[in-house]
């Protein structure tokens, strides 16, 4: 690391200070700034993504008929709808104000990305719970 | 014909579902679009206001 990887660890303190200010920043906030809007953006992109790989497959109306997303579309039209209405409350100047909003808004914001693990995880990869993403199988990570 | 949403390190997105439809087990991506529908579901629930 001293030779060639970061000669001076300049990398290093660099990214140290870069990381203390965001966690100053982070401890600072009343309100958690959770960029929820851009989260919701990306569970749609990657809805789309499934129905991209699903149409390559085949016949689209076959493959309707053999995969039925309308599940997973709801659940994700769904969510979109309950980010947007939290966005929308955080944005409200009243809101910082009132410190029982805030503090169950926050609460919110702590909790929820662990209703994305699955307990049972991946298959053959069971220690990869989150069903929005995971490593890659190919990337050889595969940790068996 | 293995289409593979994923390249180098990149991680893949609802990995339940797309590794499941990499291999054409159509009733492993069914398992895995109601894990990950539910799952979703779960998160905004608790977003809710």
């Amino acid at each position: 690391m001293s030779t060639f990887g970061d000669p001076g660890f300049r990398y290093h303190t660099a990214i140290g200070q870069y990381i203390a200010l965001v966690a100053y920043r982070l401890a600072d906030e009343k309100v958690i700034p959770f960029d929820l809007l851009t989260l919701g953006r990306y569970v749609g992109y990657f809805f789309r993504d499934v129905v991209s790989i699903l149409n390559s497959k085949g016949d689209p109306w076959e493959l309707q008929q053999r995969v039925n997303l309308s599940d997973l579309t709801d659940a994700t039209n769904l969510f979109s709808q309950r980010v947007k209405a939290m966005e929308d409350l955080k944005a409200k100047g009243s809101f910082r104000s009132n410190d029982t909003y805030v503090a169950i808004v926050n609460a919110k914001q702590r909790d929820f990305q662990r209703a994305f693990l699955d307990p049972g995880g991946l298959p053959q990869r069971p220690f990869y719970k989150n069903v929005l993403y995971a490593p890659g199988i190919d990337t050889g990570m595969y940790h068996l | 014909m293995l289409i593979f949403f994923s390249l180098g390190y990149a991680a893949v997105t609802f990995p339940g579902i797309i590794e499941a439809l990499a291999v054409d087990d159509f009733d492993l991506v069914k398992e895995w679009i109601k894990k990950t529908a539910s799952a979703i579901r779960a998160a905004a629930e608790i977003l809710r206001i």
